[in-house]
C-alpha cells in the first residue's frame, strides 16, 4: 500500500534522495570532549564563547544601564557580547571531580550541607557517582532552572519592558528560550507541569529576581543533578554586578525533596564580541558514549 | 478508499504533536466571531509593531495546511490561506530530481518530514507551524527574534545592522539571516542553509545554494502576509515564490511545547505498519 509508485520513479526519487541526504552533516561528529562536563563539543572555529584567552582582562566597565534606569543586561548599543556559563560551575560544592568551584559563589553550600532528605541525597550521590551518565539535558531535553546558566556558548537575556516580558535565550542545549513575565501577573493555579515552569519576575534594585513554579520532574535543576519535585518553588536572582559579570543566585524550595529551602549559584562572566549562533543538540551530539552511559 | 486512507494520515500527520490538554492552539473556538479589524499597529518611532499593543495579549498562528505551491490534487493543502498567486505544482520550475523528491515525500504523505523529528523549523518551516510564533524587534540591538511555540521550541536570529553575510557560512537549519524595513514591510534574506530540513512542511527540496528572500507584511491588525521566494540554482530552473496569510490569535500567548517529549504520532514518523 505504501509503494504506490512504479519502480523507475521509485528509482530517482531514490537517487534523489541520495544526492539531498550525502552532504556532509553541518557540524561532523568531533571526538568526545575529555572532560564529562562539555557533553556537547563547540563547532569548529567557534570557541563556544568561553573566554579561553588565560591572560588578564582589563579591568570591567560599570554596570550598563538604559536611559530609564533599568540595568541593560545585553551589550551597549553598537557592541557585542553574550553570556557564557561557564560548564564547571555547581549549585552545590562538591570536590569529588565535577566541579570547577573557581566561579561557584562563596556562600555556596557543600554537599554535607545541603538539608536532602534522604531519597533525594541519594538520588544525588548516584548521579554524581554514575558522572551525570543520565543527564537528560544531553538527550537534547530542555534546560530547566539553574541548567541554562551553566551551559556553555553563550545566552542572552532580552528585556521587553513594552510588553511587559523578558526572554532567556541560549544557544546550548536544544536551542531554546524562556519565558519571563514582568507584567506584575501572579502565577496561575493548576499549572500543568513542565520543563521550564511558569516564571514572573520583578526588579528589586539592581538585580531581576524571577520565582518560577510548575516544574515537572524530567529534567535536572543544575548539571550535577540535585533532585526536584513538582513541589519546586524555584527563586532566582540577576545581578549585573559590573559591565563583565553576572551574580546567578537560586534558592531551592522544595518541601518534595529537602527538609528546608536552600541556596547556591555562580559568577557568569560576560564574553565581549560573541554573538550567539546555531547550535543543534539534535543533531550535534558529540558524547554519545558518554550520553548513552557506554564504555569509553 | 485511498483519497480516504491519504486524508486520514495527512490530519494525524499535520498536528502530529497535539496541544497540550487545555490548549486549542491558539485557534478561535467554533463559533466565537472576530471583532471588526484594526490597522496596523506601529511603534512611537513609525515602525510597524509586529507583537501586540502595550497591555493586549497575542501570537501569530501558522496554519498547518498553507503551502508554498498550490497543489490540491495532491491533498495535502488547505488552499485558503494561501496567496492568489501561489503558483500551481505544475508550474514550479523544479529540476527533475527534486520534482522527483517533491512527489516521493507527497506520496509518502510526508512520513520522513526532519520537523516531527524534533529538526529546527528552517525557512518557511516555521511560518505554518500551529501553536504560536512571535517576532522579538529590538531595535536597541538590531536584531530581531522570531520564537515558535511548536517544534523543537526554538528561535531564530535576524540582523538588522546593515551587515553582510559572512563568507565561508557553515551550512545550518536556520541559516544566517539579514533583515531590513522596506516601508511597513520586514524583508529577510538569509543564506548559508544545510540540506537537512525541508523548506516547507509539504516538503520542497533546497540545496546549500538555497538564497531565500521572505516578506513579512502585517496588512492589518489581525493579518502577517508572508511571502517567500526560492532562489536555488541546486533545485530550480529559475527563482520561484509562494507564500500565505497568517492570522493573529487574540488573548494567546506563547506557551511551553517540547518536541522532544510530545512525539504523539511515533508510527506515521517512523513510517512503520498503521491500523
Amino acid at each position: 500500500m505504501r509503494n504506490r509508485f512504479p519502480a523507475p520513479l521509485t528509482a530517482i526519487a531514490a537517487a534523489a534522495m541520495i544526492y539531498a541526504f550525502t552532504a556532509p552533516p553541518a557540524f561532523a561528529q568531533a571526538p568526545p570532549d575529555n572532560s564529562n562536563l562539555g557533553n556537547q563539543g563547540v563547532p569548529q572555529g567557534r570557541q563556544g564563547g568561553r573566554g579561553r584567552g588565560r591572560g588578564a582582562r582589563p579591568p570591567s566597565r560599570p554596570t550598563p544601564h538604559w536611559p530609564d534606569g533599568r540595568v541593560n543586561l545585553g551589550p551597549l548599543p553598537g557592541e557585542k557580547g553574550v553570556w557564557s556559563g561557564q560548564a564547571g560551575t555547581t549549585i552545590i560544592t562538591n570536590r569529588n571531580g565535577i566541579d570547577n568551584f573557581g566561579q561557584n559563589l562563596p556562600t555556596n553550600l557543600k554537599v554535607d550541607d545541603v538539608p536532602f532528605q534522604d531519597w533525594a541525597r541519594a538520588l544525588y550521590l548516584y548521579r554524581v557517582g554514575t558522572l551525570t551518565k543520565d543527564d537528560p539535558h544531553v538527550r537534547c531535553k530542555p534546560s530547566g532552572g539553574a541548567r541554562l546558566f551553566h551551559t556553555p556558548y553563550g545566552f542572552e537575556l532580552v528585556d521587553m519592558p513594552e510588553l511587559g516580558r523578558l526572554y532567556m535565550i541560549e544557544v546550548g542545549g536544544p536551542h531554546t528560550w524562556r519565558e519571563i513575565y514582568m507584567d506584575g501577573r501572579e502565577h496561575p493555579a493548576d499549572l500543568d507541569p513542565s520543563y521550564l515552569g511558569h516564571s514572573i519576575g520583578h526588579w528589586e534594585g539592581e538585580t531581576l529576581v524571577v520565582d518560577t513554579v510548575g516544574y515537572n520532574e524530567r529534567f535536572w535543576i543544575s548539571r550535577e543533578g540535585p533532585p526536584t519535585t513538582e513541589k519546586l518553588h524555584f527563586i532566582e536572582h540577576f545581578t549585573r554586578t559590573d559591565y563583565d559579570d553576572l551574580r546567578y543566585e537560586a534558592t531551592i524550595d522544595d518541601p518534595g525533596a529537602y527538609t528546608k529551602p536552600w541556596s547556591g549559584g555562580w559568577n557568569i562572566r560576560w564574553t565581549p564580541g560573541e554573538e550567539m549562533y546555531e547550535y543543534m543538540c539534535q543533531e550535534n551530539n558529540r558524547d554519545v558514549k558518554h550520553m548513552y552511559g557506554g564504555e569509553r | 478508499m485511498r483519497s480516504g486512507f491519504v486524508f486520514v494520515c495527512l490530519s494525524v500527520s499535520l498536528f502530529a504533536q497535539g496541544p497540550p490538554a487545555g490548549l486549542n492552539g491558539g485557534r478561535l473556538d467554533r463559533g466565537q466571531s472576530r471583532g471588526p479589524v484594526r490597522p496596523t499597529p506601529h511603534w512611537p518611532d513609525g515602525r510597524v509593531n509586529l507583537g501586540p499593543l502595550p497591555g493586549e495579549k497575542g501570537v501569530w498562528e501558522g496554519n498547518a495546511g498553507a503551502t508554498l505551491a498550490t497543489n490540491i490534487r495532491g491533498g495535502i493543502d488547505n488552499a485558503r490561506m494561501n496567496l492568489p498567486t501561489n503558483l500551481k505544482i505544475n508550474e514550479v520550475p523544479f529540476q527533475p530530481w527534486a520534482r522527483a523528491l517533491y512527489d516521493y515525500r507527497q506520496a509518502t504523505t510526508t512520513k520522513d518530514d526532519p520537523h516531527v523529528r524534533c529538526k529546527p523549523s528552517g525557512g518557511s518551516r516555521q511560518f505554518h507551524t500551529p501553536y504560536g510564533f512571535e517576532f522579538i524587534d529590538m531595535p536597541e540591538f538590531q536584531r530581531i527574534y522570531m520564537i515558535e511555540v511548536g517544534g523543537p521550541h526554538t528561535w531564530r536570529e535576524i540582523f538588522m545592522d546593515g551587515s553582510q553575510h559572512p563568507e565561508n557560512l557553515e551550512p545550518s537549519y536556520l541559516g544566517h539571516s539579514i533583515g531590513h524595513w522596506e516601508g511597513d514591510t520586514l524583508v529577510v534574506d538569509t543564506i548559508g542553509f544545510n540540506e537537512r530540513f525541508w523548506l516547507t512542511r509539504e516538503g520542497i527540496p533546497i540545496t546549500e545554494k538555497l538564497h531565500l528572500i521572505e516578506r513579512f507584511t502585517r496588512t492589518d491588525y489581525d493579518t502577517l502576509r508572508y511571502e517567500a521566494t526560492v532562489d536555488d540554482p541546486g533545485a530550480y530552473t529559475k527563482p520561484w515564490s509562494g507564500g500565505w496569510i497568517i492570522r493573529w490569535q487574540p488573548g494567546q500567548e506563547m506557551y511551553e511545547y517540547i518536541c522532544q517529549d510530545n512525539n504523539k504520532d511515533t508510527k506515521h514518523m517512523y513510517g512503520g505498519p498503521r491500523e
